[in-house]
């Protein structure tokens, strides 16, 4: 089992250039707690996302850092120019080297694409288009494609990534059917469902490698990803964590709101209770949080854990308290 | 007087992460030396530019250093969205606690633009278009604008710079023209000319700044871009910058030769002696090169001195060096003993009715572009 972080960077505060510099802080503290990877999200006009671009936020990480892994959880290609994303992901893991993960996906909000002036009926085609482009660039000294959507002729390629032929892919998946395409491609994933959800779907990614004929001990990460404070009590954690997620779901369906309707699909409870018993969240002592990860985490047959140790308005104290409680009390009996 | 450090992060050989290593450990010495600014190119499948976002790059700079005041020199605007260029400034500008200067341009290179599809008859629309949306959108709350290029609607913008309204502008150019158009905007420039010529034009530049009744104390900061090596021997110093100065040259003509042309002589001399006598190149001893600056910053009029230690194959010891010999021996020299240069750089406006740019500007690779 392996840990990893994912960070929304949503809006702790007024002060944005503090939160930057805590959050730094913070990831420099993952990483000495041995997590395998700092995950982190796009989100454009949003206070869901205050790191639009990731990569800017991402090339920080990198120099406050030697081992961790890192990477956009996911890079919404669809607003970028193909060569733009070339470009980045070269540097970055050149920057780091070779410590990149790469996320790719469409972009799921239809408000932030249509910012970018994207039709979001275009999306998964767009999407489809631009990757095999990204692809062939991380690979090939010239660009050569004709397509819907972008057409590129001889373009020299002088930028190359560290780990050959691109650094490990990352796909967030809502469906049961998406295991199989993912194992195929043999993409690492972050599956956005409840335990028990994620279990059929690790066991239907399990079965698609193995009838793919692929050694287990090469499968790739497939993880579930969860809120969590860690308190000295259920109460002192439960009080931050609720106080914390009421802020963190304003952010989540901000542009939603804001436009008349409600998130297309009620993944999250908008109740803390609710979403506390459903699992997406863990907040408790480490006693707590110990025992309810460990039977999560059974369910959902996941070989990779992902945290979200700050989130809302939780401060630095907080998450740094609740990191140093779930590493030395948590990640060791799961 | 001021001095700022210029980097194109040209390929230097074949291992990008030892290269961008040095240059942040480069930009450690630079702040140490007392320089005011570093500033990075933006360049596009060519080994003239290793760090085609630059925001990426600047990102680790404002990690490795406190004061150092950093941006692109320039961001070509039409190959960025103008959201995600709002969203990369506002990012660098609260990331470095406001220490961005930020360079715009429409991009010298046609090759580069049209592997981004961007086709020479639209550039200038495009810039133009651009330019006005990234100032609108910067420190605003809501972002609307329709155009030929884009239309944004209502879109809520969640991330302000930290310099308001918005970090200071600079605009790099080649023409003499333009003096005149940028003293309006009261943009801060960075020239690519031969030390004669950069006379001519800052003295253009600051005729038109009083015609406009300014005072002489909001002066923008107005630079010429020079090559320097500075080694303990003279020899040593003129053998690496001659060494440094085929590689780098190489790396800037790349992209121009592939397609059957040289580069346009108004950019660079590929000749070394030509560029060492034009300005374009200082190297030597500490004495040589303070002789030389001290000369050319007369003949120039500039008020902010942009160096270049780092190009083609200068080894990291070879380049800092150099920044240490220049920040010793040197500089103190440099520095007028009645210095009324300014002490931070303009911000620089959009004036309505006056385009950023002119024809000119494209007069240089003007053939490329009609």
């Amino acid at each position: 089992m392996k840990f990893g972080i994912f960070d929304h960077m949503d809006r702790a505060g007024s002060d944005l250039g503090r939160q930057f510099d805590q959050r730094l802080r913070l990831i420099e503290l993952y990483e000495k707690a041995g997590f395998h990877a700092y995950h982190l999200a796009e989100h454009h006009a949003t206070p869901l996302g205050m790191a639009p671009s990731p990569s800017v936020f991402l090339a920080a990480v990198a120099q406050r850092t030697t081992t961790l892994r890192f990477g956009p959880l996911v890079y919404t290609v669809n607003l970028y120019h193909p060569l733009r994303l070339i470009d980045e992901i070269c540097m970055l893991d050149q920057m780091s080297g070779g410590r990149l993960e790469l996320g790719i996906g469409r972009g799921i909000s239809p408000y932030e694409v249509g910012y970018y002036g994207v039709d979001p009926a275009t999306g998964p085609e767009r999407f489809a288009e631009a990757l095999e482009v990204i692809l062939k660039g991380l690979t090939q000294p010239r660009l050569e494609h004709a397509g819907k959507y972008f057409t590129f002729k001889d373009v020299p390629m002088e930028m190359r990534p560290v780990q050959r032929p691109y650094p490990p892919l990352w796909y967030g998946a809502n469906s049961l059917e998406s295991a199989d395409r993912l194992a195929k491609q043999a993409c690492n994933t972050v599956v956005g469902m409840r335990a028990d959800g994620v279990g059929q779907f690790a066991n239907r990614y399990r079965a698609a490698w193995k009838a793919l004929g692929r050694d287990e001990s090469h499968l790739p990460l497939i993880g579930l990803s969860r809120h969590i404070v860690v308190g000295e009590t259920d109460k002192e954690a439960q009080s931050a964590a609720k106080r914390a997620f009421i802020l963190w779901y304003d952010a989540l369906i901000h542009l939603w709101r804001a436009h008349g309707v409600g998130l297309p699909r009620q993944l999250i409870p908008a109740e803390f209770e609710d979403a506390l018993a459903q699992g997406y969240i863990m907040a408790g002592s480490p006693s707590t949080v110990r025992e309810r990860l460990k039977e999560d985490n059974e369910i959902a047959g996941i070989n990779y854990c992902i945290c979200r140790l700050a989130f809302g308005d939780l401060s630095f104290e907080e998450s740094a308290r609740s990191l140093e409680l779930f590493a030395r009390e948590v990640m060791p009996a799961v | 007087m001021k001095f700022a450090v210029f980097d194109h992060l040209d390929r230097s050989g074949p291992d990008l992460s030892r290269q961008y290593e040095d240059r942040l450990k480069l930009t450690e010495l630079y702040e140490w030396a007392g320089f005011y600014a570093y500033h990075i190119a933006e360049h596009h499948g060519t080994p003239l530019g290793s760090a085609p976002s630059p925001g990426l790059f600047l990102a680790a700079v404002a990690q490795r250093t406190r004061s150092l005041r950093l941006g692109p020199l320039a961001y070509p605007l039409g190959l960025y969205h103008p959201l995600r260029l709002i969203e990369e400034i506002c990012m660098l500008d609260v990331m470095s606690g406001g220490r961005l200067e930020l360079g715009v341009g429409r991009g010298a290179s046609p090759y580069e633009a049209a592997f981004f599809g961007i086709t020479p008859d639209t550039a200038q629309e495009r810039f133009d278009e651009t330019l006005e949306i990234v100032l609108k959108g910067l420190g605003a709350e809501r972002l609307d604008h329709t155009g030929k290029f884009f239309c944004l609607k209502d879109i809520p913008l969640v991330i302000q710079p930290m310099q308001r309204p918005h970090p200071p502008l600079w605009h790099v150019t080649r023409s003499q023209e333009s003096a005149d158009r940028l003293a309006a905007l009261g943009c801060n420039v960075a020239l690519a000319m031969p030390t004669a010529d950069a006379g001519k034009f800052t003295a253009r530049y600051r005729a038109a700044w009083s015609a406009l009744g300014r005072a002489p104390e909001d002066m923008p900061f107005l630079g010429n871009t020079r090559n320097v090596v500075v080694l303990d021997s003279e020899r040593d110093a003129v053998d690496a910058a001659r060494r440094a100065f085929h590689v780098w040259y190489d790396s800037m003509v790349h992209l121009w030769r592939v397609h059957g042309v040289e580069l346009p002589r108004q950019i660079s001399t590929p000749d070394f002696d030509e560029a060492v006598e034009q300005g374009y190149i200082v190297a030597g001893s500490p004495a040589t090169v303070c002789e030389r600056m001290l000369r050319d910053q007369r003949v120039s009029g500039i008020n902010y001195s942009i160096c270049r230690f780092a190009c083609g194959d200068l080894s990291y010891e070879e380049s800092a060096r150099s920044v240490r010999l220049f920040a010793r021996e040197v500089m103190p020299a440099l520095l007028p003993k009645d210095d009324k240069g300014p002490v931070r750089a303009a911000t620089g406006t959009l004036a309505r009715g006056l385009s950023w740019m002119g024809e000119e500007d494209l007069s240089e690779v003007g053939f490329l572009f009609r």
